[in-house]
């Protein structure tokens, strides 16, 4: 992935991407990772990474339930100016 | 005249209405023919709902609306993004990007370059129920 931001960043990215792998992984689901960057239209400076989070064979609820879970893991290991600069976007597929 | 004391979650009523009407035929959308407009109008809704969501939970910390009240005074800055990192760095509201991104293309990027579908709705429905949720309007 060609990453615009800092190290510091993407270290914070990785770290953020194996603590969400590591929960998903103690319930078996079949997931897939991809990440996307936004860019703003109006405002080309404003760059986002977008952790896209695809869940397999699951119901709307069970993804909202795994995503307020994952949302709680990045608020708690990004510190508050970094939250704007990662997000987590996830979608069931089932 | 009426009060104008309508909440966000009033503007998701509407979307959901639109949403509804395109996907099982109804009066709303039966009075135009331009299907793509309702659903371009209901991504704005749905986007609009969430965005002023954000922004009155973000408007009950003081710093926070001196900070915008600048903003606005000397309109130089892009609000949507000032609201939004807030909303990010404050409630981690993830899904609100994703929503801010499906209106632009709602709005700013038409046909050939953009076609808007039910899906696209579908999904702002679902972000903006989510993010209201969050922030307990709904």
């Amino acid at each position: 992935m060609n990453n615009p931001f800092s190290p510091e960043l993407e270290r914070d990215l990785i770290f953020l991407t194996d603590k969400i792998k590591a929960y998903l992984d103690q319930f078996k689901l079949n997931y897939e990772i991809n990440y996307e960057e936004f860019q703003d239209i109006f405002d080309e400076t404003w760059r986002v990474v977008k952790i896209m989070l695809k869940i397999k064979d699951v119901q709307d609820y069970v993804e909202r339930y795994l995503y307020n879970y994952i949302r709680e893991l990045a608020k708690n290991n990004l510190d508050e100016n970094k939250r704007n600069k990662i997000v987590i976007i996830t979608n069931a597929e089932g | 005249m009426q009060k104008d004391d309508h909440t966000p979650a009033d503007f998701l009523l509407i979307a959901e209405d639109v949403y509804l009407s395109l996907k099982e035929g109804g009066k709303a959308v039966a009075t135009t023919p331009h299907e793509a407009a309702w659903e371009r109008l209901a991504i704005s809704l749905c986007f609009f709902a969430a965005f002023n969501a954000a922004l009155n939970e973000l408007k009950k910390d003081e710093g926070f609306v001196m900070e915008y009240h600048e903003l606005i005074k000397h309109g130089n800055k892009n609000i949507f993004r000032f609201v939004i990192d807030k909303a990010l760095q404050k409630f981690k509201l993830d899904d609100l990007l994703e929503l801010y991104e499906l209106w632009l293309n709602a709005f700013f990027r038409l046909p050939p370059d953009y076609n808007v579908d039910l899906k696209d709705v579908e999904k702002a429905v679902k972000i903006a129920g989510n993010c209201l949720r969050a922030m307990q309007f709904i």
